[in-house]
């Protein structure tokens, strides 16, 4: 067991620490090349994710999103589906909760539940073609879910243009939702609300659903071993489906409780890509709901902390952006960091750099292609 | 009939054309990644890139074709990147291209605000523009001389483009060798023609194509730089790639019905008709197709029983 | 008639893992002649046409070619050597044409351009040369199996091929093709070019080449003179190894038929019939062993009555309820389990732990699921009590199941399979790659299922194994039953000649009895 727990942290937890620690030198060096402090830089940013409660506040609200949409974007992952059109469910999720959050009038803890379901319900629906064309025609699903990412925008954008416009209001927005489709804010005077709590009970429902369900082995085994799973009677094309719609009802959720807890109405082009941002947070957790919250936290403390350098340093917040990007590539690729992939490949690492005693052999035998789909 | 001549006039074809333009420019790049076998999502990002190092360039030496150049070879440099994670590390190739978008805008962004100190748009008297060709004789036809002259030099060039590639990819050596890796990697591996290596190459040439994309945008369209100002055109080139069926004149054809909606749209919502609609054509239809025809292929292939009478079955 | 050496390959050893491929082979092929190399599959033929083609690398020996000791180390190297092959699979781009898949990697050029005519030019010349007529500008997507075939030939002669290792060429080919085949390798070899001829098709062999090797386990078993030799000993050669195991078993009590399958039709993955007709009874109680060179329908059978593949025509009834388009988990519920032929793909997920492969199949319902909730303690307990059963040396439970030798992964497949209410078990090649010991009490194991009611259908390329454990023969050829057989009656030479299609019992009177 405990050769179990080294290896999962190692697998999980030290790869992307020295990717982060990698690009985070590499930001250090554009910083130092364009004559500035790249430690006070930092710290300013440490300062601004977590440096008091404002700052932390600002971090949890900015990562509740993200963090939403990354779930939403593993669970299609795991199954071996790139579901790409999380912003696609977001957006119409989001406008899915705003119908029903202003046209409905409920006591709150039944709108609560019913606008989250309508959003949930519609995220779905939308992942649901494209995930259809893939189980069974094995259409691309990359490019048509990109592709549907800008009909649902401008979709969504065409309604609060026309249809639902608040004339009131200067900018492209619909009226406010009602009160009692509110999430409750609880960190007051911050906009922390209980989409926090959503985004925990989703990770570990995922984490629930994916390692203790029926269902959840047979993502897991399509994802990995699609030839296994119908081996073992999985219906993979079914599987694929539900695991798609799985994904889009949560990516509609992640733009549920925008509008629910910050914005209260819906607004053009309101997310700054949030269902991207949670591929790049999955991608960053290797898919694990658990991990996730930990890569979203990351995420949100990243751009409140860039955003906090940016107006008190002469340091741009978009390098931190750019370094994400960085991250990713170090995260992802196969080759580098390989031996952070297990404790034993670790420790021959570690033998060959004559940490450890010992005479550095062979790899152990690896019969079956070890890489894993993102 | 008045308002329709008001909408579909010269001036709409003539504004689809320079729509069309960095969709066609991106597209004919991205077609030697699609019949590699590459999914090239990061055309976006190259895209910016381009446009960024064009204007800046220009802006830095007053010279447009030195800021062609390097929009080329600054696209040439995100396809580096692209081709080095995608194709040499072998991260996840969707993975790899996201990466490089969400890297190129912010980092042009980034790059605009340390160097310009300003944010959102970099616009300035210093910065040169894509120099637009008046045709000698045709300038002066009637129809055909607004319509063919006046365009920005790299407007013909794209056009003069779609040539080259047709060329390059079915007349000589390396367009050989870049379908046949795409089609079928081990059987080029098998006569020592090295797949990474090929499509590495690909990778290579639709950056500089992108770049030059990029460039068209700020230095052609707009004559200055405006932060994303990409904004999916490098998605739709895929889209038109694919629409087109990944031929060079197919992937034309595509960008000027692209090109055509979108103009279409821009006319339609000074009208006050909701543009949004137009603009999903490209991204509608491009999903329509890929699903029909990946539909199509999927059909299971029948067994040919011999007939019951060649069985010899009382 | 005594032609110098070409190719002589000394002392060849070559490891995958603990399998031994190749073990001191020896080799020596003459100019201008057709050398067969024949054998099992997984004899080692294939492994040592890669190591003489530069796509594997022997662990020791060395190779001479036109008398110089050569090193091989690619197939670029082996090209310019003159060293051509001729893939199972064919390498060939689908929607390029005949010229341009030719000349593809050595592409004439004019200036800039792909001189094409120059590639239409050297198509046609070794086409007309040794009669290997083909449309140059046709499209090889368009092309039957035999023509792509001549352009893979023409694509190594074009590359100036003196020696052409052939793997299995026939295997593809219609009888009629096969003739046009034999006729351009008589003329090639007339135009002195020389010719290595894999293949497990004895009469072919006797048809076509000047010499044979017969290769077994890694070993050369002959080296013969065509003109000298004749099936039977071929057959022997191939196949009749010195007894290894013997399973200790008691005669079958064959029960109630558990299994009927009339006229079954299946196709292959490009389309075409790969089961053609077949129909059998598999009875409680009974292990009906299924031999027969690999590639003739038996993966396809398997697939079909595991729900895998889908069935073209025919019936398949398990106690009079049809199987035919139940899903894979029906099947499973019906109480089929099914052994796959490829552990490794197929049979388990490297990936997951021993513990999830141990429940694939069983997690939906009782006992280790309930209302679609996995009880892993359950599931833990169980496997613990099955790795100790059937003695799976393994780390922890939790391990992945990639960390497995060959022979403990395939225990836990059988361990898996085994374990589940199911009186119908598909085995397929249960013991491939594996070890002495896990071979016999993977055996033991099959007979006590027998004994215990069970109706087993073993599917093995090891006719040894068939041979041993089988109280019933059918041999398949080509998607076909050519013989019913009693296996102590029968010998491993007389299931060779019915294996190879050489002979063929009339079973249609008998299968029409069955499916009536």
């Amino acid at each position: 067991m405990p050769k179990k727990i080294a290896d999962f942290l190692l697998r999980n937890l030290l790869r992307p620490l020295l990717a982060i620690l990698a690009a985070l030198a590499i930001g250090a060096f554009i910083i130092l090349l364009s004559q500035q402090n790249p430690l006070e830089a930092y710290s300013k940013m440490l300062f601004g994710a977590f440096g008091n409660f404002y700052r932390l506040a600002e971090t949890l609200e900015r990562s509740i999103p993200v963090t939403i949409a990354g779930l939403g974007a593993a669970v299609a992952f795991t199954s071996g589906v790139f579901n790409v059109g999380i912003e696609g469910s977001l957006y119409l999720g989001a406008f899915a909760a705003f119908l029903v959050g202003n046209k409905l009038s409920l006591p709150a803890p039944i709108h609560i539940p019913m606008t989250l379901a309508a959003s949930m319900l519609v995220g779905a629906a939308w992942a649901f073609p494209p995930g259809y064309a893939r189980a069974r025609y094995k259409a691309d699903e990359t490019v048509t879910t990109i592709l549907l990412n800008y009909v649902a925008i401008l979709f969504t954008s065409y309604l609060v243009a026309i249809p639902f416009k608040d004339l009131t209001a200067g900018t492209q927005q619909t009226p406010p939702i009602h009160p009692t489709a509110y999430l409750p804010r609880f960190l007051p005077p911050s906009r922390v609300h209980a989409g926090l709590f959503l985004a925990i009970a989703v990770a570990i429902f995922l984490y629930w659903l994916l390692h203790r369900t029926s269902l959840g082995y047979d993502i897991r085994m399509t994802g990995l071993n699609p030839s296994f799973a119908e081996y073992a009677g999985v219906d993979v094309p079914r599987t694929m489906i539900r695991a798609m719609l799985i994904s889009g009802a949560i990516g509609g959720l992640a733009g549920a409780v925008q509008v629910m807890g910050i914005l209260y109405r819906f607004i053009d082009g309101f997310s700054p890509g949030y269902g991207f941002d949670g591929i790049m947070v999955s991608l960053l957790a290797r898919n694990h709901p658990l991990g996730i919250l930990l890569a979203g936290l990351f995420y949100g403390a990243l751009q409140t902390g860039a955003a906090y350098m940016d107006r008190t340093t002469a340091v741009p917040k978009e390098l931190l952006t750019s370094l994400v990007a960085v991250i990713i590539f170090f995260v992802t690729a196969e080759g580098l960091f390989a031996f952070a992939q297990s404790s034993e490949a670790f420790r021959e690492k570690l033998r060959r750099w004559h940490i450890l005693p010992g005479k550095s052999g062979k790899g152990g035998g690896e019969r079956w292609d070890s890489s894993q789909t993102s | 009939m008045g308002f329709l001549s008001n909408i579909l006039n010269l001036g709409l074809v003539v504004a689809g054309i320079r729509i069309a333009i960095p969709i066609l420019l991106a597209g004919l790049g991205g077609l030697f990644t699609l019949q590699a076998n590459i999914l090239n999502i990061g055309m976006e990002g190259m895209m910016l890139f381009g446009a960024w190092a064009g204007v800046f360039v220009s802006y830095m030496t007053g010279s447009v074709w030195l800021a062609l150049l390097a929009a080329v070879g600054v696209g040439l440099l995100a396809a580096v990147i692209f081709g080095l994670f995608g194709v040499r590390y072998r991260c996840n190739i969707i993975v790899a291209g996201m990466g490089l978008n969400l890297f190129a805008g912010a980092f042009t962004m980034y790059l605009l605000r340390s160097i310009f100190r300003t944010r959102g748009s970099l616009s300035d008297p210093r910065i040169v523009g894509v120099p637009t060709l008046t045709l000698p004789v045709i300038d002066k036809i009637p129809f055909l001389g607004p319509l063919l002259s006046g365009h920005s030099l790299l407007v013909y060039v794209a056009f003069v483009l779609v040539a080259v590639v047709h060329y390059f990819l079915y007349r000589t050596p390396t367009g050989l060798r870049i379908r046949a890796v795409g089609e079928h990697a081990e059987a080029a591996r098998s006569v020592g023609v090295d797949p990474a290596r090929v499509q590495f190459l690909a990778v290579l040439i639709s950056g500089a194509f992108s770049g030059l994309a990029g460039a068209y945008l700020s230095l052609a369209q707009l004559r200055m730089f405006v932060e994303n100002m990409v904004s999916g055109r490098g998605f739709i080139a895929l889209a038109a790639i694919y629409f087109g069926r990944g031929t060079p004149v197919g992937t034309l054809v595509a960008a000027l019905i692209f090109g055509l909606a979108e103009a279409l749209s821009m006319r339609l919502q000074t009208l006050g008709f909701p543009s949004q609609f137009m603009l999903m054509i490209p991204y509608v239809v491009t999903v329509a197709v890929l699903i029909v025809v990946s539909r199509l292929a999927a059909v299971p292939r029948r067994l040919k029983l011999p007939s019951f009478t060649e069985e010899a079955r009382e | 008639m005594a032609q110098e050496e070409l190719v002589r390959l000394e002392g060849i050893e070559k490891s995958f893992g603990s399998v031994r491929a190749n073990r001191s082979v020896n080799l020596t092929v003459r100019r201008g002649t057709i050398h067969a190399l024949i054998g099992e599959n997984g004899a080692g033929k294939t492994t040592l046409m890669k190591i003489l083609f530069g796509l594997e690398r022997p662990d020791a020996g060395s190779i001479y070619y036109a008398g110089r000791k050569v090193e091989i180390t690619s197939p670029q190297q082996a090209m310019a050597l003159g060293i051509g092959m001729v893939h199972q699979h064919f390498m060939l781009v689908p929607s390029l044409t005949v010229a341009e898949n030719v000349v593809l990697g050595h592409e004439p050029q004019q200036g800039l351009h792909l001189d094409r005519q120059a590639a239409r030019r050297l198509v046609q010349e070794i086409a007309t040369r040794y009669g290997l007529a083909v449309d140059p500008d046709a499209r090889v997507r368009d092309l039957s199996v035999g023509l792509e075939q001549r352009v893979e030939i023409i694509k190594a002669l074009s590359r100036g091929a003196e020696l052409l290792i052939l793997d299995e060429p026939t295997a593809v080919l219609t009888p009629q093709e096969t003739e046009e085949l034999f006729r351009v390798l008589k003329s090639m070899v007339a135009q002195g070019k020389t010719l290595i001829f894999i293949s497990h098709k004895l009469k072919e062999v006797l048809a076509i080449s000047d010499a044979i090797t017969v290769m077994r386990a890694g070993e050369v078993v002959g080296n013969l003179k065509t003109a000298e030799t004749n099936e039977a000993e071929l057959a022997r050669l191939m196949v009749g190894r010195p007894v290894l195991l013997r399973v200790e078993k008691g005669d079958a009590r064959p029960g109630q038929p558990a299994l009927e399958v009339r006229d079954l039709w299946v196709a292959d993955r490009r389309g075409l019939p790969a089961v053609r007709g077949l129909s059998f009874t598999l009875r409680r109680g009974e292990i009906l062993g299924i031999a027969g060179v690999e590639g003739n329908g038996q993966t396809e059978l398997v697939e079909a009555l595991s729900g895998l593949r889908s069935i073209e025509r025919g019936e398949v009834e398990k106690d009079g309820r049809s199987l035919k388009g139940l899903s894979v988990a029906a099947i499973r519920r019906a109480g089929v389990a099914h052994i796959p032929e490829d552990r490794f793909r197929r049979g388990l997920c490297g990936q997951a732990t021993i513990l999830e492969n141990m429940i694939a199949g069983e997690h939906y319902g009782m006992p280790f699921a309930r209302r679609g909730i996995i009880d892993w303690k359950e599931a833990a307990a169980f496997t613990e009590t099955l790795v100790k059963e059937y003695r799976i040396k393994i780390g922890s439970i939790y391990d992945p199941a990639s960390s497995l030798s060959g022979g403990n992964a395939q225990k836990l497949v059988v361990a898996r399979e085994f374990s589940r209410a199911a009186d119908v078990l598909l085995v397929s090649q249960p013991t491939r790659g594996v070890d002495i010991g896990a071979i016999e009490f993977i055996h033991r194991s099959l007979v006590a299922k027998r004994d215990a009611g069970a109706a087993i259908l073993l599917v093995s390329a090891d006719l040894q194994e068939v041979l041993s454990l089988s109280d019933r023969i059918l041999v398949l050829y080509e998607g076909e039953f050519t013989a019913e057989l009693d296996p102590k009656t029968t010998s491993e030479e007389e299931i060779g000649l019915y294996m190879s299609g050489a002979r063929r019992m009339d079973l249609r009177a008998k299968a029409g009895g069955i499916s009536a």
